[in-house]
């Protein structure tokens, strides 16, 4: 999960470099102004990282930085118990 | 069989209505700012039509225009294909009030709804008519009248869809200058974007931006990349990448996935919005009109929107 943090918080440094605040688990998007077009940026840059599939239905259910680090967690581990 | 002979885009030309709509006007009646709509989407103003104008009555002003940059007259076009998905009524269809409007001698008309990416499919049928004998001279028309449909209950649709028509016409050349078309369609998706009448009596136009925006994004880069590999070329040789107008951050991603830089990627959406069908060739008449186009130059037309469906060919700029 700390590594999931970490890429997701220099991801959303490149996509919103005016945002200087922290970025943690708790961390909400929109306060962020990581908008709904950059949490797609985001999702797909993430599931090139970590090899993962992230469903269109869950991107209208991303508020916080760590409701997609959960699903980008639950996704991987499912992807390693598969293998 | 003898050989195929070719294709070429004649002639552009467009329509957009008088009346100009910025986003500050549009904001007053919602709750996001209008400076929300011009991040989301790139668009500072839209057209509406105005009253009594109509599909039919923007599609003969744009098809005009376009038989007229084509040094034509109407009686040279013996085929009229308009595409739309916003007619006022369901028949009969609106190309053959077009041709009749436009004083063609009786052209063979029909509508084609590809929605988005209507003008793209026509430009593929219209060339391959063209390119069989079927034809002579094809005016393919994208018209759209999307105010009706959208409100301000629905922000995404309010800040983006617009009205407009832009047309162009297809003749017969001695060279290939429109390239076959790379399409297909996705209709388990057909939820994404779409317009339809709701219960309380109204069409009404809706979609899912992210999930548009990740398919968009994700998907049409390949078919870009596709439709010039069908040409013989890469894109490095496209002078002008005129995708389907549905919103700048689509645009600027798609083309910076394809390495295809800003200056070479028309833009009409800022000041049009999305006119579904009508963006490509409104775009191809902004580029046109702008004196930067050389006639004979590659551009890259790229239609994708609801279906989901998607077309895009290479073609030389006329």
């Amino acid at each position: 999960m700390d590594n999931i943090l970490q890429v997701t918080t220099s991801l959303i440094r490149d996509l919103v470099p005016d945002y200087e605040g922290d970025v943690a688990l708790s961390s909400n998007f929109e306060e962020m102004g990581v908008d709904s077009l950059s949490r797609v940026d985001l999702v797909v840059a993430l599931e090139r990282e970590f090899q993962v599939t992230i469903p269109d239905s869950v991107l209208a259910e991303l508020r916080t930085v760590g409701d997609l680090a959960s699903f980008v967690d639950g996704a991987r581990a499912a992807g390693s118990a598969a293998q | 069989m003898s050989a195929l002979r070719g294709s070429r885009i004649a002639g552009v030309g467009g329509y957009r209505p008088e009346r100009v709509v910025a986003n500050a006007e549009l904001a007053a009646m919602t709750s996001v700012s209008a400076r929300w709509m011009e991040e989301r989407t790139g668009i500072r103003q839209r057209h509406y039509a105005g009253t009594g104008e109509t599909v039919v009555s923007m599609a003969i002003a744009a098809g005009a225009a376009a038989i007229k940059a084509a040094d034509l007259v109407p009686d040279d076009v013996d085929l009229v294909v308009l595409a739309t998905s916003s007619r006022e009524q369901l028949a009969p269809a609106g190309a053959p009030q077009v041709a009749s409007g436009l004083g063609t001698r009786g052209a063979a008309a029909f509508d084609l709804n590809a929605v988005c990416a209507g003008f793209t499919f026509g430009l593929s049928m219209a060339s391959n008519a063209v390119r069989t004998g079927q034809a002579e001279n094809v005016l393919v028309v994208g018209s759209d009248k999307l105010s009706p449909m959208i409100g301000p209950e629905l922000p995404d649709t309010f800040a983006i869809f617009a009205d407009g028509a832009g047309a162009a016409v297809v003749s017969a050349a001695a060279t290939e200058d429109i390239g076959q078309a790379v399409w297909g369609s996705d209709g388990t998706r057909a939820a994404v974007i779409e317009s339809k009448l709701r219960p309380d009596g109204r069409v009404r136009a809706t979609m899912d931006g992210p999930v548009v925006y990740r398919w968009a994004t994700g998907e049409m880069p390949a078919v870009a990349k596709a439709a010039c590999a069908r040409y013989g070329v890469s894109p490095s040789d496209i002078a002008w990448f005129v995708p389907h107008q549905a919103n700048r951050r689509i645009i600027d991603t798609v083309a910076r996935t394809l390495a295809i830089p800003p200056e070479r990627v028309v833009l009409d959406i800022v000041e049009t919005g999305n006119t579904s069908s009508a963006s490509i060739p409104l775009a191809l008449t902004r580029l046109r009109d702008s004196g930067r186009s050389t006639p004979g130059e590659l551009v890259l037309l790229l239609g994708f929107g609801s279906g989901l469906s998607h077309a895009g060919m290479v073609a030389r700029m006329c």
